[in-house]
């Protein structure tokens, strides 16, 4: 079942019911069994995928690694995690890619195997792999098989994370979680604000970006600027929606996940970009594949330059099986690297020179980044080209596509989240927050506010695309 | 907490002001009467106007035993300004003039309507013996070329009947070469369909949803409440950037591109499934200042009438037709583009006159 | 207790004379300390140490208190 749905409202309230009414000690169980009733919503035989590589990794990581000693037992098991992650995922972009080869050379084309993903299959392999290497590094491993399969499969991490380290959640699966109303009032609104992001915010910036990328499309210069920060506004929108419900929905449970986004598009360098955006996938790779890789190639600066294109490759890669993620991961690399020698993070500077520097790598940072959601977001090289080629044939200020509704709703979007995080972040919703008016009228005020959000989410929810029944 | 009794407070306000909404939604779509109170007069033409088209097809005459035309296009084709109690659309007085030959006349129109819908249109009317028309008039609308997309209810009735959805794919494969962007629009299309039956196929889903709408007054009127906002939204965004119902409006490329090939699709199915397809330019009013913007109208119509005299469509443009007095106003100002009751009667019997021959079998 | 070079190394990474360090600071204590800080820091330990890092003993470590020890302990190997 999706989040944003009503089927996933119910159930969240039932497992909710039962999870506080039945004794302590069931609870955990039950939560194992909640979890994979979710995952098996969409196809039940991948449970027993998930089921057996937690059994793997549990074992593997309790016994193995642990009485063995370190590294020569550790690599079998991250390849056991990554090979499927591999066979699931890449099977069919790597036999595409030797089929083409093998064509240029004169050959057949392969048959093409369609393989369906597990969902979440990316992030639990992941996952596993993290596991096993903390343990490695000294960490204590679960010792119950029930603590370990919660872990793995507690449900609101395991479509689309946060990636959880063992060390952020081993004492809260150990202890007993305590009712509290303050974490069922702040999972609510996390939830709620999920709620919103997602079906009001990113459903409805969709249809205008699927507009820009559809193949058949001859978009200009603005039109294809509105569907780059269109959609960048909906990736973000969307994941960071699905981690607040994810991080919500724990917290009614009594269980803290860790933060996946911190408002990135504030960032004044590519560096601070990857620290506030999937947070906890970029610090998967700067603990499991950056660091290793830079300390290995100790020395030379070139090598941590390559480092960083090795890991950001993988970035890209792990986004999706197809080569526009690889560039736009590689892309995100320059950026980083450039992004290190044009606005490097030291240095005390005068302050009004400090600001003209801050303003100019958000910018770099910005149009880079966005840039980058062009190739995320097309289909294939050849719609890279297609798009350049159509723009480059069109009015630079005239839209090919777009309706004034939609460049306004884009724009309007950016601009209202820009301003609203930027005063969060300058501080002055905290000072406002602590005003004495705002303790006044907080309380009759808030629930307002929660009751209209919530009335928008149901009417923005009206399935396909909104329609404007005028004469024109 | 305060929470629910604001949420009680909505809901409440919501239940006394869903029928103004209703009544609102209506009216913007022009709707003439509600949809569901036809009374003891079978309906002639789709009088969900797009909305419910699923539900009024079975008052389609059937096929079988008469000469079926269908009428298509935009809310030209059934909105009447000043209505009076005797006043018809379009297809119902056609309807009246070619009963007594052995001909029907049904109304497909919706508001807005785009030339993929249209082709949809085409395409579900044919895919049944009883309902697959004789003759299928579509009366242009140049301001429509700024449309796209499927509205919902179209979309629910590609979905309905999977051998459509199998014949849409089809056609698709089949004109790739010539139309590639219509054709890649309509993969498009079903592949959106084909994730929407995914996510909302979820029987339980629509249970929920099914008894939340009967229970709480905010999710059984959502629609109306966002149609509702859109038009205020609608109403703002002209306030902001001054436009008025005579703002010239350009054409969208990208989208006037697309709407051309739908149209020429259109025409090369229709006739390979012997269904006679028979264009009109439609009635604007005379002295209504229109967003036209004159050199991209005229070489619309140029197009329009090279492309059917090409193909041996019958074409006619009736622009001039109906005269100024049988227009209505709109937003303070003459209504360029719909007329009251007699401008139907006078159109439908100009397009009785020109195409006749096309309406009655001797 | 964290050595004074210990302190001085990460002061100077990020520029910030005034920050309190001890044992339980942690990398996100720290604004601005992410993976290029971290290998920054690494090498400059390694460095300064005389002492070289295994990517699995760097991961082990969670705060500057571990650093501090592991410090120690390779400097007396």
């Amino acid at each position: 079942m999706i989040f944003t749905s009503y089927t996933y409202a119910l159930f969240l309230f039932l497992v909710l019911l039962i999870y506080w009414g039945i004794s302590a000690k069931w609870r955990k169980r039950f939560l194992i069994f909640a979890s994979y009733t979710f995952f098996c919503s969409w196809k039940w035989q991948y449970g027993f995928l998930l089921l057996g590589l937690s059994v793997f990794n549990w074992a593997y990581g309790r016994w193995v690694i642990k009485k063995n000693g370190q590294r020569k037992y550790l690599w079998p098991g991250i390849v056991v995690n990554v090979s499927i992650l591999v066979i699931f995922k890449y099977t069919k972009f790597i036999v595409q890619n030797i089929s083409f080869v093998n064509v240029r050379l004169g050959g057949n084309p392969f048959s093409i195997p369609n393989i369906l993903l597990p969902l979440g299959i990316s992030f639990f392999t992941f996952q596993g792999v993290a596991y096993l290497v903390d343990v490695a590094s000294g960490e204590r491993p679960f010792i119950k098989l029930t603590d370990y399969l919660l872990f793995k499969a507690f449900w609101p991490q395991l479509i689309a994370g946060p990636i959880i380290r063992p060390r952020e959640i081993h004492d809260q699966i150990e202890n007993e979680r305590k009712w509290s109303n303050e974490n069922i009032e702040y999972g609510l609104k996390r939830i709620l604000s999920g709620f919103f992001k997602k079906v009001v915010l990113a459903d409805n910036l969709a249809p205008l970006v699927d507009a820009v990328f559809l193949k058949s499309a001859s978009p200009g210069f603005i039109d294809m600027a509105a569907g780059v920060l269109g959609f960048g506004l909906q990736i973000y929108f969307d994941f960071s929606a699905y981690s607040d419900i994810a991080i919500g929905s724990a917290r009614l449970f009594g269980y803290r996940f860790p933060e996946n986004f911190n408002w990135p598009y504030l960032a004044t360098s590519p560096r601070e970009f990857w620290s506030s955006w999937h947070m906890t996938l970029s610090r998967w790779i700067r603990d499991y594949l950056f660091t290793p890789l830079a300390v290995s190639f100790r020395g030379a600066k070139a090598y941590m330059l390559l480092a960083v294109m090795i890991s950001m490759g993988v970035c890209g890669l792990w986004h999706g099986a197809a080569w526009t993620f690889v560039i736009w991961g590689l892309w995100h690399g320059l950026l980083l690297i450039s992004g290190e020698l044009l606005f490097p993070q030291k240095k005390k500077r005068r302050p009004s020179i400090g600001y003209m520097i801050k303003y100019s790598g958000w910018v770099f940072t910005m149009v880079g980044v966005f840039i980058g959601w062009l190739l995320f977001r097309a289909e294939s090289i050849g719609a890279i080209q297609r798009i350049f080629k159509s723009v480059s044939m069109a009015p630079l200020l005239k839209p090919q596509l777009m309706r004034e509704n939609q460049l306004i709703l884009v724009a309007t979007i950016f601009l209202f989240t820009f301003f609203v995080n930027l005063l969060k972040k300058l501080g002055w919703q905290a000072k406002m927050r602590s005003s004495q008016f705002w303790l006044e009228v907080r309380p009759l005020v808030m629930p307002l506010i929660y009751a209209v959000a919530v009335a928008i989410i149901i009417i923005a929810d009206t399935g396909s695309k909104a329609f404007v029944y005028f004469q024109f | 907490m305060l929470f629910i009794v604001w949420s009680f407070f909505i809901n409440i306000g919501i239940f006394f002001w869903k029928n103004d909404l209703e009544r609102s939604r209506e009216k913007n779509l022009l709707q003439r009467q509600k949809a569901d109170s036809y009374g003891h007069t079978t309906p002639r033409y789709d009088l969900s106007v797009g909305e419910e088209t699923a539900n009024y097809l079975r008052f389609v005459p059937d096929a079988l035993r008469q000469r079926l035309i269908i009428l298509s296009g935009m809310s030209q084709m059934y909105a009447i300004n000043d209505q009076k109690d005797e006043d018809q659309t379009i297809s119902e007085w056609m309807d009246d003039l070619l009963k007594a030959s052995g001909s029907r006349v049904f109304g497909l129109a919706a508001p807005n309507i785009c030339n993929e819908e249209v082709l949809l249109l085409l395409l579900a009317m044919a895919n049944k013996a009883y309902t697959k028309p004789a003759v299928f008039i579509y009366g242009l609308c140049f301001d429509k070329f700024r449309n796209v997309d499927l509205r919902s209810s179209y979309e629910a009735l590609l979905r309905s009947e999977p051998d459509l959805m199998k014949k849409w794919e089809f056609l698709a494969n089949e004109y790739r070469d010539r139309y590639s962007k219509a054709t890649d629009k309509m993969l498009s299309t079903l592949k959106s369909l084909s994730e929407e039956k995914k996510k909302a196929n979820n029987s339980v889903e629509k249970v929920i949803r099914r008894h939340l709408s009967n229970l709480v007054p905010i999710i059984g009127a959502k629609e109306d409440l966002n149609a509702w906002f859109q038009g205020q939204l609608y109403l703002l965004r002209n306030k902001l950037f001054k436009i008025k119902p005579t703002s010239k409006r350009p054409q969208i490329p990208s989208r006037y591109q697309l709407n051309k090939e739908f149209l020429e699709l259109f025409l090369d199915e229709a006739k390979k499934k012997g269904v006679i397809p028979i264009i009109y330019i439609v009635p604007l009013n005379p002295q209504a200042e229109n967003p036209y913007v004159p050199e991209e109208y005229e070489s619309f119509k140029t197009w329009a009438k090279t492309l059917c005299e090409e193909q041996h469509i019958p074409f006619d443009n009736l622009e001039n037709v109906v005269p100024h007095a049988d227009w209505g106003e709109f937003l303070g100002g003459p209504d360029f583009k719909h007329f009251r009751g007699e401008g139907h009667r006078r159109t439908a019997e100009e397009l009785v006159r020109r195409f006749r021959s096309y309406f009655v079998t001797n | 207790m964290i050595s004074e070079k210990l302190k001085e190394i990460v002061r100077h990474e990020f520029d910030a004379e005034g920050i309190d360090l001890n044992d339980d600071t942690m990398a996100t204590d720290v604004p601005g300390w992410d993976s290029f800080s971290h290998i920054s820091i690494i090498h400059r330990v390694e460095k300064e140490f005389g002492i070289r890092f295994k990517p699995l003993e760097i991961i082990s470590l969670k705060n500057l208190g571990d650093l501090q020890a592991f410090i120690e302990r390779s400097a007396s190997k």
